[in-house]
This record gives structure tokens, C-alpha cells and sequence, in this order.
């Protein structure tokens, strides 16, 4: 399936949501066409897929406008786009969502962006307006990956349930993709 | 400047503090030793007085930083900036911690910083390894969570902070390579080493950019952090700067080939096992870039230097050349090259350094 991976957050940044996006994207590539499109200078690249950035040093409206047309046309080329959230995109995701029709699924993995949509007024309208073209909203994420650390033994155990936990993350996205195939 | 000089202005300073309602310790460190002669690696070229003191009242110990020098002067009034801009970093996902400013301002033409001074319960050094390597990792961390991306965050960090990308450390390595090269034009060993380093830092600029634009302390050495219970607190914030991550890991690593192997070797192994390759090659980058700076450093001094010092000066641009020809091989310098140069080192420093060095670190 091809899928477009809307995202705010993309590492080198370290925040949980651009970490969990990456590991996202490196499972799923074995399955499916990904493009992921993200505010980024110089992304960390996987195998596979195929990620477009928009610059994040422009000002606000401008690079708000270039994340949608960018969304836009990939969302052209895609059947389905799966959103992050977080303020940057929900707009833009919101707005290609709704004209374009493509079946979006939103994960809000970024807590503390939707906590600041919660306390602020004009963030928290945004939010809504992306989740109301939402065909699914979900929070799960599976747990960080666990750090192997030079004086502790290497947290086998640990490895394994979060690798478990990212199988059973990655069929159930599935399950709701296979949807709107 | 000669000791009656100093002995001068010390008396000047001690009563001008005394105005300001602290007193100096019989005791001050950083008035002895290399410290006094040789001005530090990274911090900007200010000249100034770092005293240990007293607040008269409640007897609180303190830091204070004292200047004359214009040099000096400017290095001070940036790091107040640096540590005012560090607590408004909203995209800092963690917090940094300060010493406590008492007191900043301009008196006799004088500019004077106070401090708390912060206890800790031992040097960083004297703690278990493994106590070590999590206080380093707690404070790279916190470093790393502040990355200058957006258009707001560059602008709130370019006239505070400064920056620097791939480009600026590819233009500074080419000075320190160019420098060191007229300078010691028969070192061949040195100059085929720099060039090999200027070559690989020119084919991974993309590496180094990718990971620049954060947060991260230039001069990130235990004697430029206090640990008190489990806070981190940041000194010398002059050393602060956006530029690669990996920029203080490097400086940090490089120190630990010299204080301590086995953290040197956790740090890199760290990076290896938990992060992505490229990030193992910026730490690598990093690290050769630190060492072209710090070969420069020594090599400048050694017409500044005599004697002993001279001759210590001389073995350090050999030592840490070995160190930089390691990293370039990707292998850990021979355990002993570093022995041999600890030993070199001791019997050429002086009495009053020896003292200095102590719980140092």
C-alpha cells in the first residue's frame, strides 16, 4: 500500500514522536511504499523510503504553506496518510485531508504537543479540525527502545518485549490500513 | 603579568569586594599553576580573576569572576547573556541548571560576577566509574534537547549563544592545520596526520551538519560541572554554543583518553551501541576536529613558554598528535603512549600545578 507519514517531528530531532516515526517507517518499509513528509534540515535516511522535507527555518505562514503544498502532492500519489500529530502539520493534514479525501488515520504519540492544544485556544481548534477528517484516532505507542548501557548486562528480556510490542503496533496498523486498501 | 602585579591588583580587588560585601579565601586555586599562565582551550581570549570567597553575613561561599581586561569584560557580559537566553529555551525538553547569580555589575571599572558556589560531595574523577558515566550521559542528554530548528530558535540563539555549522568547523580546522603546519614545518609526522584529518572532515560535511544546530558546551570537562545530589549545574556558560551534538562529547572523550580510559571507552561504545552509525561518525569527526584544536593550542604556546613548561608543552603536541592518529584509525591510542606522557607530564610540572591538579577533576 502507499502511504504518506505526516509528521512534525523527524530525527536527528530526539523527541519521542520523531524517534517513534523512524522506527515506524524502518518496520513497515517491508511492506508497504512510504513517504515521509516532515519538517527537516537533513533527515536521517532509511532504507526504502522515501522522505521529503520543508525547510523549518522559513517563517511560520511560509512554511506552513510549503508543508501543504508539499503534502498535497504527495498525498496525489498516495491512498492513504497517516498523521502524527502536532501543531505544524495538523493544519496542513487537516486541509489535504479534507479536500483531497484520502482516508487519514491520526496517532497522537506526541503528548505534550496535544496537551498544549488542550490548554491553548486557537492550538486546540486545530487539532479538532485534523481529527475531524480522522477515519481512526489512536494513541498507542509502543514503549522507547531500551538503552544498552557499557557497565549493565544488555537488557535482553527488555529487547524482546519491546520488539513484541512494535510487532503487535505495527499489525494492528495494518489491520486499519488493509481498510482502505 | 608579573606576580607584583598581580599581588597589586589583588589588594585593589580585595577591597573593592569588601565594598560589595565579600571576602577572598586565604586559599585561591586558580591563581596558581598553568591555569595562571595559559589562558583555557576554548573560552574566548578574556583575561580575568577567578577568586573563591565569602559573603559577609551568612559566610555563604562564592565564585567570583572579576575583570579589567576588555577581553575579559566581553567573555563575562556574554556568559550573563548565555545564562539568561538558557533559562528562556522553551525548546529545551530538559532543564539546565545555574549556580545562583548574587551579584553581576560594574564597579571601578571593574566587571564583577558572584556566584553561589556549589558543594559537591566529591570531584568528578574520585566517583565510582559507573556514577561517572551517568552524570556525563544526564548532562549530554540535557544538552542535546535543546536543537536551534525553527526560525524563532535561531533568532533567539544567534545573538546570545552563537553558532556554528559544518562549514565554520571545516574553515577553523583548515586555520588550526595551516597555522600548526608554518609553525612546525618540519614536523612531517604532524602535518601528514592534519592533512589526512582535513580530508575526512571535508568528504563527511553532511555528517557534521546533520547533527549541528543543538545545544552543546564547548568546554564540557569535570572541572566545568558541579554535581550536587542528582543536579547537573553548568559553569563557564561562555562555553555554550549551537553547533554539532557531538561537539562537547568530543572535548569530554578526548579528556577521559587522558583521565580516564575506561569512561573514554564507554562514552564511544555508548554511541556505537545506541545510536545511529552516522552519529558514531560525528562523534569521530568531532573528536578529530577537537584534536587539530588542541595541537594548535599547544603549538601557539610553545614560543610563549620556557623551561619546563616549554618542554611539557612540546610533549603534549606529540601526545595528543598520537591520540589524533588513533582516532583517524578508528582504534583507541596505546594505553602506553598515554602512560609514558602521564609520567613526562608529572615530573615537568610544577609544585604549585601538582597542588592545583589535586581533587581538580
Amino acid at each position: 500500500m502507499k502511504i504518506v507519514i505526516a509528521t512534525p517531528l523527524y530525527p536527528p530531532e530526539i523527541a519521542t514522536s520523531a524517534r517513534y516515526i523512524k522506527e515506524l517507517a524502518t518496520r513497515m518499509a517491508k511492506e508497504h511504499e512510504l513517504t515521509i513528509v516532515t519538517y527537516a534540515h537533513l533527515p536521517e535516511k532509511i532504507a526504502g523510503v522515501n522522505i521529503l522535507t520543508v525547510n523549518k527555518r522559513l517563517l511560520l505562514p511560509l512554511r506552513l504553506i510549503a508543508y501543504t503544498l508539499l503534502l498535497w502532492k504527495t498525498a496525489c500519489a498516495n491512498q492513504l496518510i497517516y498523521a502524527e500529530n502536532g501543531a505544524a502539520i495538523e493544519l496542513p493534514v487537516g486541509i489535504v485531508a479534507l479536500f483531497m479525501r484520502r482516508p487519514l488515520v491520526v496517532h497522537m504519540g506526541d503528548l505534550r504537543a496535544h496537551e498544549k492544544a488542550s490548554e491553548n485556544w486557537l492550538l486546540g481548534k486545530i487539532e479538532k479540525f485534523m481529527c475531524a477528517q480522522a477515519k481512526k484516532i489512536f494513541s498507542d505507542i509502543p514503549p522507547e527502545c531500551p538503552e544498552i548501557l557499557p557497565f549493565e548486562p544488555i537488557p535482553t528480556e527488555k529487547i524482546s518485549s519491546y520488539n513484541a510490542s512494535w510487532d503487535s503496533h505495527v499489525e494492528e496498523l495494518n489491520k486499519i490500513f488493509l481498510h482502505y486498501d | 603579568m608579573t606576580s607584583t602585579n598581580t599581588a597589586n591588583e589583588l589588594e585593589l580587588i580585595t577591597a573593592l569586594l569588601g565594598e560589595l560585601g565579600f571576602t577572598l579565601e586565604n586559599e585561591q586555586p586558580h591563581l596558581k599553576g598553568e591555569r595562571s599562565l595559559m589562558q583555557a582551550v576554548t573560552t574566548q581570549s578574556g583575561k580575568k580573576f577567578i577568586l573563591l570567597g565569602r559573603q559577609q553575613g551568612d559566610n555563604r561561599r562564592v565564585v567570583i569572576k572579576i575583570t579589567n581586561d576588555l577581553g575579559g569584560k566581553a567573555e563575562l557580559e556574554h556568559e550573563q547573556k548565555c545564562r539568561k537566553v538558557l533559562q528562556q529555551i522553551n525548546f529545551a525538553y530538559d532543564v539546565f541548571f545555574s549556580p545562583e547569580e548574587i551579584l553581576f555589575t560594574e564597579q571601578h571599572g571593574y566587571t564583577i560576577s558572584v556566584q553561589a558556589f556549589i558543594e559537591q560531595e566529591c570531584a568528578f574523577l574520585d566517583r565510582p566509574l559507573k556514577e561517572q558515566f551517568t552524570i556525563a550521559l544526564k548532562a549530554f542528554k540535557g544538552q542535546e534537547s535543546a536543537h536551534a530548528t525553527t526560525y524563532a530558535h535561531t533568532r533567539l540563539v544567534r545573538s546570545s549563544f552563537g553558532s556554528i555549522d559544518a562549514q565554520g568547523y571545516l574553515e577553523a580546522f583548515t586555520t588550526f592545520k595551516r597555522k600548526s603546519i608554518s609553525v612546525q614545518p618540519k614536523n612531517t609526522g604532524l602535518k601528514e596526520l592534519l592533512e589526512k584529518a582535513h580530508a575526512l572532515l571535508s568528504e563527511h560535511l553532511y555528517t557534521i551538519e546533520q547533527y549541528s544546530g543543538f545545544l552543546t558546551h564547548v568546554d564540557f570537562v569535570p572541572h566545568n560541572i558541579r554535581v550536587s545530589g542528582s543536579t547537573i549545574y553548568l559553569l563557564d556558560h561562555s562555553a555554550l554554543r549551537f553547533g554539532n551534538k557531538y561537539e562537547g562529547w568530543a572535548r569530554f572523550v578526548n579528556f577521559m583518553t587522558l583521565y580516564n580510559r575506561p569512561l573514554e571507552a564507554a562514552l564511544v561504545q555508548y554511541v556505537r551501541d545506541n545510536r545511529t552509525p552516522e552519529e558514531s561518525l560525528a562523534l569521530k569527526l568531532m573528536r578529530i576536529y577537537r584534536l587539530g584544536e588542541i595541537i594548535w593550542y599547544y603549538i601557539d604556546k610553545l614560543e610563549k613558554t620556557s623551561g619546563d613548561l616549554h618542554l611539557l608543552t612540546e610533549k603534549r603536541v606529540q601526545f595528543w598528535s598520537d591520540v589524533l592518529g588513533a582516532t583517524l584509525n578508528d582504534a583507541p591510542v596505546d594505553e602506553q603512549i598515554v602512560e609514558e606522557y602521564k609520567k613526562i607530564r608529572d615530573t615537568l610540572r610544577s609544585e604549585e600545578e601538582k597542588k592545583r591538579q589535586i581533587g581538580l577533576h
